[in-house]
């Protein structure tokens, strides 16, 4: 596990080092992302331990932005300051982009390449 | 002793707790998996939204300053860094059913981006948006840091894109799946690949909780439309000088 870490860790090292060099407008995470799938294209796939350790937090990964989420609730300043119209049109911009992504989507699949049956899923829905 | 002096004396001591904030998001969560659980897991009601809205709630309730939550909160917040390095593990599991999609990869791009960047403009105007605020919603639906730099570019406000971002990624979370099983999108890479366009690393968390398939396309949305966004509204403020 230690070192499945300590190399994804060095990727993203290497990916804010690559974006703090050609001053890219990119969080150095995506470029270390793009480093380690070079890697994994290299070598045949990722490692077992780096595969286990994915597993192991894929399940929670919505925790992870619970601190930054939370500024969106504590600040009622924002929404008395006349930013009410603005948390509006991002409740329905998001919901009509989402909506028309998704429907867009469905259609080109089915005129593209019709999927075979939707695989059973694990929990009832 | 005052109701309000003893809350008075917990924001006190939550700033001098580095730790606290961190166990107290650990163990609400942990109480909102639990309670999601007993409700019969209803999609509109994530844990991690229910635990956003209780912590925020408590905040507001204690007079505690955001900041000195998110700083001692923060460990969680470095932990995106490593977390989206490892997204190139479901990317390369799931290569070949992306190969396989590519051409409807390239299409929902263009569309997706397209239809962003369309309705975060149009919304602007429609709900009669200050410019430098509308600028700081055009580039919401991309991943924070990028949309920070955009709107920068654009003369928006970095403080207020950051917000509409997280708000964006919240909004986009939560209503996906209700969303998609009324309209009967039912393919995990549609599914996934809008909810990473439309709300970025928060869908794409999101989405792989739906599956792994529907995680591996929204990642995928959601790099393919950052740099799409950066592209597109790189082209067009040089045009347009």
């Amino acid at each position: 596990m230690l070192h499945a870490l300590a190399r994804i860790l060095v990727f993203q090292a290497l990916g804010d080092l690559v974006c703090a060099a050609f001053s890219l407008p990119l969080p150095g995470a995506a470029v270390g992302l793009a480093l380690a799938f070079g890697w994994f294209l290299a070598r045949g796939g990722p490692d077992a331990e780096t595969g286990r350790l994915f597993d192991g937090v894929v399940g929670h990964l919505p925790l992870l932005f619970v601190p930054a989420a939370v500024g969106v609730v504590a600040r009622p300043d924002l929404v008395a300051g006349g930013w009410l119209p603005v948390l509006v049109a991002v409740v329905a911009g998001t919901v009509v982009t989402l909506a028309l992504t998704a429907l867009a989507g469905a259609a080109l699949i089915r005129w593209l390449a019709p999927a075979p049956e939707p695989a059973p899923r694990g929990r009832t829905v | 002793m005052s109701g309000e002096g003893m809350i008075e004396r917990m924001g006190v001591f939550l700033e001098g707790q580095p730790m606290l904030g961190l166990v107290a998001t650990l163990a609400v969560y942990a109480g909102a998996v639990g309670l999601h659980r007993t409700l019969g897991a209803p999609t509109l009601m994530p844990p991690f939204a229910l635990a956003t809205l209780a912590i925020g709630l408590a905040l507001l309730a204690g007079g505690i300053e955001y900041r000195a939550y998110f700083e001692s909160a923060e460990p969680l917040h470095w932990a995106l860094g490593p977390v989206v390095v490892l997204l190139a593990v479901p990317l390369h599991r799931r290569l070949g059913d992306i190969r396989a999609a590519a051409g409807l990869v390239a299409m929902l791009l263009a569309f997706g981006c397209a239809v962003t960047l369309g309705v975060n403009l149009a919304v602007g105007r429609l709900f009669e948006i200050e410019p430098e605020v509308a600028s700081s919603l055009v580039a919401r639906s991309v991943t924070t840091p990028v949309a920070v730099g955009i709107s920068e570019m654009l003369g928006g406000l970095p403080g207020l894109t950051a917000l509409v971002v997280i708000a964006t990624g919240l909004v986009g979370s939560v209503v996906a799946e209700p969303l998609f099983r009324l309209m009967r999108v039912e393919d995990d890479r549609a599914r996934g690949f809008a909810m990473g366009v439309a709300a970025h690393a928060l869908g794409t968390a999101r989405a792989f909780q739906i599956s792994e398939t529907a995680g591996a396309f929204a990642s995928l949305g959601m790099i393919l439309n950052a740099l799409a966004t950066v592209a597109v509204l790189a082209v067009g403020v040089t045009v347009s000088g």
